[in-house]
């Protein structure tokens, strides 16, 4: 007797009765029994079953215990039918778990899916936002690399223009500093009007007369060359008398006399645009008028001399009082 | 196989029945196995689980042939038939949704692929320096 709880511990109470009670119904019904346990067993020993499968599940191990009954009952056609029930509804069961089964894996993948096109789209975006911003960078890089290139241009530029002028100031001071040599070379002098040639009037003229002399043209071609040499200078012809006579007749005279010098100059080849004579008459004397040499001296013509650009040091065309 | 076995407790079950000739047809066992069976004719279970419908079907005839002479035997067939009709329903269901399962996965192997290359096909033409386009 002390084996026997052992044995319904390990063996379905079925299978013992069906054991201890064989003699009465078929093998066949025997084998259709052990068959709808195992379906039954198998049903639930899966952790699904009690979710997706609870009614089912109840049903098939009702219909186990009436076919247990039955073999208690000795009746085969009964162990039959509540065996194949069994059976039939823990395959119902089973079909309902793997539905749900599938169900689940159908959810979890859509969510990985999801998952998935979130995911990538991220990834799009960022590569996107990267590139965007390496763009931005080339760009602003580039304008910067252009600006500098437009700076050093400007400033090349600018120092090639500041060298220019200064060469060409260079050159003017050149010029001028050569123009006032060879005004030296011609006997001018240096004033604070600009260089002066003066003319004496006795080489130039005979008394009284305003035909300037054979003898002093050879010094009006030298100065006709100098300004062919500078091309924008320009002359002021001045003429000046003693002060004896008239002040109409000496106005007139010196007019007369510088104007003589300025035409016989243009014969020597200066053009006349370059020319202007005044008549000074006996003002702006150089000597005393009380002597026979120093009206001698203040019968004259004076030549001012513009710059080399054509530039009068003073711009008083009319000046009396120099 | 199953079903050679089923069909041959038939006999069996009609010899052991056949005593008792004096009760009503069942009703109730017969109307409950026929909606189900129609049912299952009506789902996609001609297509996925035709085995266990034709079983329900044969046990639904041979259990309205017998509902009048053999009423108790009548009311285990539709018993049997309507469970067959609602085990083929089962299966038909979770065969779909494992059909479903399929297609899922079908897409997911397919967008894994489609996505999982370009990140290193598109990222190498446009010259994103390395580690850039890391999460």
């Amino acid at each position: 007797m002390k084996s026997s709880p052992h044995l319904l511990k390990g063996f379905p109470l079925g299978a013992v009765l069906v054991l201890s009670a064989c003699a009465t119904i078929s093998t066949q019904a025997q084998s259709e029994y052990t068959r709808a346990q195992t379906e039954v067993q198998q049903l639930q020993t899966d952790p699904l079953a009690n979710q997706a499968a609870g009614k089912p599940l109840q049903q098939a191990r009702d219909a186990l215990s009436r076919a247990a009954d039955a073999i208690q009952h000795h009746n085969t056609a009964d162990v039959m039918h509540w065996s194949y029930l069994a059976a039939r509804r823990a395959e119902i069961g089973e079909a309902m778990v793997a539905e749900l089964r599938a169900r689940n894996q159908v959810a979890s993948a859509t969510a990985e899916r999801v998952r998935i096109l979130l995911d990538s789209q991220r990834r799009r975006t960022e590569v996107a936002q990267q590139q965007a911003r390496q763009a931005e960078q080339h760009a602003q890089d580039a304008s910067q690399q252009l600006q500098q290139e437009r700076q050093q241009n400007q400033t090349q530029q600018a120092q090639q223009q500041i060298q220019q002028a200064q060469q060409q100031e260079q050159q003017a001071q050149q010029q001028e500093q050569q123009a006032k040599q060879q005004l030296e070379e011609l006997q001018a002098r240096e004033t604070a009007r600009g260089m002066v040639l003066t003319l004496s009037g006795s080489l130039l003229f005979a008394t009284g007369r305003d035909t300037v002399q054979p003898g002093a043209i050879q010094s009006l071609d030298n100065v006709a060359r100098f300004m062919q040499q500078h091309p924008m200078m320009k002359i002021r012809v001045q003429g000046f008398t003693d002060s004896r006579g008239s002040d109409e007749l000496n106005d007139a005279l010196s007019q007369r006399r510088a104007q003589a010098v300025s035409n016989a100059l243009q014969s020597s080849g200066v053009d006349p645009s370059r020319l202007q004579a005044i008549g000074r008459g006996k003002s702006l004397p150089v000597a005393s008028n009380d002597t026979a040499a120093g009206r001698q001296q203040n019968r004259r013509v004076e030549l001012l001399f513009s710059d080399t650009a054509g530039e009068f040091a003073s711009n008083q065309s009319g000046q009396q009082f120099q | 196989m199953r079903k050679q076995i089923h069909l041959m407790a038939v006999p069996v079950a009609v010899l052991l029945a056949g005593g008792c000739a004096s009760t009503p047809p069942p009703v109730g066992e017969l109307s409950s196995a026929h909606a189900l069976v129609s049912q299952a004719e009506q789902s996609d279970a001609p297509r996925y689980d035709s085995a266990d419908l034709t079983s329900a079907q044969n046990k639904l005839q041979q259990a309205d042939d017998n509902a009048k002479e053999h009423p108790s035997l009548s009311a285990r067939l539709a018993q049997q038939a309507a469970v067959d009709a609602e085990l083929a329903l089962a299966r038909t269901r979770a065969h779909k949704e494992q059909d479903a399962l399929q297609q899922v996965d079908a897409s997911l192997a397919a967008l894994r692929s489609e996505t999982e290359q370009p990140p290193a096909g598109a990222v190498a033409p446009n010259a994103v320096p390395p580690g850039g386009a890391q999460p």
